[in-house]
């Protein structure tokens, strides 16, 4: 998937970076739920699908938004912003399905936007500070800071620690 | 289809099989029944066997089964007697014999060791009568005497029968070689033996075609020739006899040494030896009587037509030359050759007894081959076999071969250049892959109505393409008709993919066997229910549970012997199996007579381990469940067998992994069935689809026995908010599917709702109750564990036509969640 990242800095040029550098840096998808910016590793996304109502499951916990039919495979959507602690986004049909693959499982996150596709070299992430939620902390293996926004970096395995490992 | 690769994966299908034939036969002597019979098909499983790894060159495989086959030997001849302990040693056996065929076929042989450490067993448990074992000869085959088509009773010659000294020496033999008529369709070609001869030392060949017919009622695809060979040869008669191992069943062969050596031939340092003909290779098996005058008439047999001077030729020459010898009578021969020819393009596909696996458990096929044989014998070599053919002895003859066939195409494994003989099943299975064996009547219905589809989508393409004239009628006629075609695929296709449970069964033999001989346990198996279908998917993923629990019941459940007696048991446990339908689901049980859960260890435990409170107070029920958490262990030790902690754990999670349930019952000194329900299969099922609380769902058609509204029903409330409902007499707890699931509720006018009446597999009763019935269609079972996990009360869930998923639910956890909420809220949670 080759787009053009909207902030040309941060593209790895042939000319001025060394082949490794471009090796090491990530291309991201950028979205945005409950007013706050994410990116995860565009190599973990699937698809992107627009909204579709999902099959409410019963005893899920509040973050389930249901399941959908993706093309003949039952898949769970959860609630990003709702996962990680915040309140839960608002049923609007402009919400947007981000499709992932998480260990075996395929598993759709729902946002509120997606904003932008963009490459990320190594240097540009940085740590978390020690002072976040917990429950945020845990899912987020980092951050990246641009001119206008700070871009959380979610680490899907933790995100759904029991999904990865078992089947 | 490379006959090489296949032959082998033909080889070892055959050896799963008659390893299963050998199991059964021990067992069923183990339960006493010691007939001739059995004996003899348990030989016949080692036997043949050895003879296909033979021809493969699985020497550990040979020499092992050789061993097995001396000590059931033993047994045949009535040397000993089937005791139990006999019994139990064979049984190892057998074990043993199929983890070496199993090693063989994965091409990792045993640790040498390992089978040297158990041919010493073998060895030392008694084979007592070694004088009775030859070991050079590689076959020992069964008493054929009643196959035989030319049964010369002449009345004795009383000549004296001597045992034939131990020559090493040259010697002359003279090998009388006779093929019954339906050698050539049994796919044997006298050629082959008579140019193996001829590897063995000097051989004359002479042709007898005295048996030959009229060219008018000549049959090409039978044998009517006959060979006499002289042999001078320094081989044993014993190898000199092996190479007849193959076709004796198809065959007379005499084999006699020559008193003097032949007038070409005196090397022999051996001055005289008295006449002593081998005769058919099982006379030395037998008494003396059969064998006297078997042996005397080799020589007296007639030779009709066939002048030996004209015949011999230089040795040098016979090799290449027999069939130019025989060609004299020319146009015969020129049939005959094509007649083999035929025989051998035919046999791989199309071979008359490609039955014969089947030989053991459907005598029927076997019975009539023989009888067509014997017909045959009797119709077409008069001159051969008039003289002593009395019709009464036909008869009586006829019957022990039935029952003593030893399905002769299986006992012979191709040698060298033999057309194969084998019976070529599954062309299409390759050694890795796993295949299904499928009733031809199953594929040909599929393929019928996969046939009717196509022409029913070309009526249909066609109705439609008369344009805007379509009759709308017609167009929804025909896509009826479609409908119920695909549903005929469906069922079609699943109807293949269905197996009985018996192979899954009766591996647990073994595993029961050893787990009894681990605990120094004594325990049998009881099978129920074996022919049950289930979905192939399903019994290869039950083969580990069901594993587990055998070693259960018999590590935990079965008491020891002296406990049992102690409490006026037999001292041999049962662990039953059983399989039914029930309900639209499978039904695995597997009980023990043993003592129970010991109820106050497994809360003991459960407490010491933190699993319950200390002061939780647990139905009897309750307890027993605790054996299914995680890391629960009652066994004291943990022992080789089960008590590692995750026993029970696993097999819950590998039955709800199948879509199913595990529950355990338990009476005290009583013993412990374990009750497994699975669905019936793991891809389309008929389904109710209602709403409740806003959301299609599906009800599995088989569980519901009937429908009616709210509205005119009879309700009992019953005390906090829960009500019954009365139906015919009978009152039935009423449970809300919304509710139980946990959905939000909407606003319904109740007496719009329905009222669906489900069974449970225990036959008890439950009235659900849904907003609307919406439909009934056949639905295809989606995984939700794939993705997401297993939810309580949900089976699965399925697409509907419009795109929307809806969740199949399972009534029976849906009222289990409701009644029993409370001590094992935390229990799926701990086991996902």
């Amino acid at each position: 998937m080759q787009v053009a990242p909207l902030d040309p800095e941060l593209r790895p040029d042939p000319a001025s970076s060394t082949v490794e550098a471009a090796r090491k840096a990530h291309e991201f998808i950028a979205f945005r739920s409950q007013g706050q910016d994410f990116c995860i590793d565009i190599l973990a996304v699937r698809e992107i699908r627009g909204w579709a109502r999902a099959a409410l499951l019963p005893h899920a916990p509040h973050y389930v938004e249901g399941v959908i039919n993706l093309r003949g495979a039952i898949v769970p959507i959860y609630d990003l912003a709702a996962k990680l602690g915040l309140p839960r986004i608002d049923a609007n049909e402009r919400n947007v399905t981000i499709v992932t693959v998480i260990g075996k499982r395929v598993v759709g996150l729902l946002v509120e936007t997606v904003t932008d596709i963009f490459w990320a070299p190594p240097e540009t992430m940085r740590p978390l500070p020690e002072m976040a939620r917990d429950e945020t902390h845990a899912a987020l293996s980092g951050m990246i800071v641009q001119p206008d926004r700070l871009l959380r970096i979610i680490d899907l395995g933790a995100l759904f620690p029991s999904l990865g490992d078992d089947r | 289809m490379s006959p090489g690769m296949d032959l082998r994966t033909i080889f070892f299908e055959e050896a799963e099989e008659l390893l299963v034939a050998l199991d059964e036969g021990l067992r069923q002597m183990e339960r006493g029944d010691s007939a001739a019979e059995t004996i003899n098909a348990v030989f016949r499983a080692v036997h043949s066997i050895k003879g296909g790894a033979g021809a493969f060159a699985l020497h550990d495989l040979v020499a092992y089964a050789h061993s097995f086959e001396s000590l059931l030997d033993d047994l045949r001849t009535g040397q000993r007697l089937p005791e139990p302990e006999f019994l139990a040693t064979l049984l190892e056996a057998a074990d043993h014999l199929s983890d070496l065929v199993t090693a063989e076929r994965q091409g990792a042989p045993l640790d040498p060791g390992r089978v040297a450490f158990a041919l010493d067993r073998l060895k030392a448990s008694g084979q007592t009568g070694q004088t009775h074992i030859r070991v050079e000869m590689a076959f020992d085959p069964l008493p054929l005497a009643g196959f035989d088509p030319m049964p010369l009773d002449f009345d004795a010659l009383p000549l004296p029968i001597s045992d034939p000294p131990p020559t090493n020496e040259g010697q002359d033999l003279v090998i009388t070689i006779r093929p019954h008529s339906d050698a050539f369709r049994a796919g044997h070609d006298p050629m082959l033996l008579l140019r193996d001869l001829a590897t063995f030392g000097a051989v004359e060949v002479l042709l007898e075609t005295g048996s030959l017919p009229d060219p008018a009622a000549f049959d090409p695809t039978r044998c009517y020739l006959g060979w006499q060979v002289m042999l001078s040869t320094e081989r044993p008669i014993d190898e000199v006899r092996a190479i007849f191992d193959f076709i004796e069943t198809y065959c007379d062969i005499s084999i006699e040494r020559l008193p003097g050596a032949l007038p070409e031939d005196t090397s022999d340092g051996k001055a005289i030896v008295p006449p002593i003909s081998e005769g058919r290779f099982q006379q030395d098996r037998m008494p003396p009587g059969p064998s006297e005058i078997e042996t005397d008439l080799a020589p007296v047999q007639p030779l009709p037509a066939s002048d030996p001077s004209s015949d011999v030729r230089p040795r040098e020459n016979t090799r290449h030359d027999t069939s130019v010898q025989a060609a004299r009578p020319g146009p015969t021969v020129r049939q005959g050759q094509s007649a083999r020819q035929t025989v051998g393009d035919a046999a791989p596909e199309n071979n008359p007894h490609s039955t014969a696996p089947q030989a053991q458990t459907r005598p029927g096929v076997a019975v009539s081959n023989r009888a067509e044989s014997h017909d045959v014998a009797t119709g077409e070599l008069p001159p051969l076999a008039l003289p002593n053919w009395e019709p009464g002895s036909t008869a009586e003859r006829r019957a022990p071969a039935e029952t003593a066939d030893p399905s002769p195409p299986k006992s012979a494994p191709p040698r060298r250049d033999v057309p194969p003989a084998e019976p070529a099943r599954d062309s299409s299975q390759t050694p890795q892959k796993p295949t299904i064996r499928v009733d031809v009547e199953r594929v040909d219905r599929l393929v019928n109505v996969a046939g009717e589809l196509v022409i029913h989508n070309a009526m249909l393409a066609d109705a439609l393409g008369r344009s805007a004239s379509a009759d709308p009628h017609e167009i929804a006629r025909n896509l009826d008709q479609l409908r119920q075609l695909s549903r005929m695929i469906q069922e079609s296709a699943m109807a293949i993919r269905a197996q009985p449970v018996k192979p899954l069964f009766d591996r647990m033999h073994r595993i029961l066997r050893e787990a009894a001989v681990a605990t120094s346990k004594k325990a049998r198996l009881e099978i129920i229910g074996e022919a049950t279908e289930v979905d192939r998917t399903i019994i290869e993923r039950l083969a580990d549970p069901l594993t587990h629990m055998v070693r259960n019941a018999v590590d935990h459940g079965i008491e020891k012997p002296a406990d049992r007696l102690a409490a006026g048991k037999p001292e041999q446990g049962t662990v039953r199996i059983e399989a039914q339908h029930r309900s639209g689901r499978i039904m695995i049980i597997v009980s023990d007579d043993g003592g129970g859960v010991n109820r106050n260890r497994v809360r003991q435990i459960a407490i010491e381990r933190g699993l319950i409170a200390a002061n939780a107070e647990l139905q009897p029920s309750e307890i027993d469940s605790l054996l299914f958490l995680p890391g629960f262990s009652t066994a004291r030790e943990v022992s080789a067998l089960s008590g590692r902690g995750v026993g029970m754990d696993v097999v819950r999670s590998s039955i709800l992994a199948l879509g199913g349930r595990i529950a355990i019952t338990s009476n005290p000194g009583e013993g412990t069935a374990m009750t497994i329900s699975l669905p019936l299969t793991l891809a389309v099922m008929d389904g109710m689809v209602i709403r409740s609380g806003g959301q299609p769902l599906v009800l599995p058609l088989p569980s519901i026995v009937e429908t009616i509204t709210l509205a005119g029903a009879v309700l009992h409330p019953m005390g906090d908010g829960s009500r019954l409902v009365e139906l015919r007499g009978e009152c039935l707890p009423m449970v809300n599917i919304a509710q139980a699931l946990g959905l939000p509720p909407v606003a319904v006018d109740p007496l719009d709702q329905v009222i669906i009446v489900v069974e449970q597999e225990d036959k008890s009763r439950v009235a659900l109750i849904a907003d609307a019935i919406e439909d009934q269609r056949q639905i295809v079972i989606k995984s939700l564990d794939e993705n997401y996990g297993h939810i309580d009360g949900i089976a699965a869930a399925t697409v509907l036509g419009d795109g929307a998923v809806a969740l199949i639910i399972d009534p029976a956890e849906l009222v289990h969640g409701v009644s029993s909420r409370g001590p094992f809220a935390g229990f799926s949670a701990a086991a996902e």
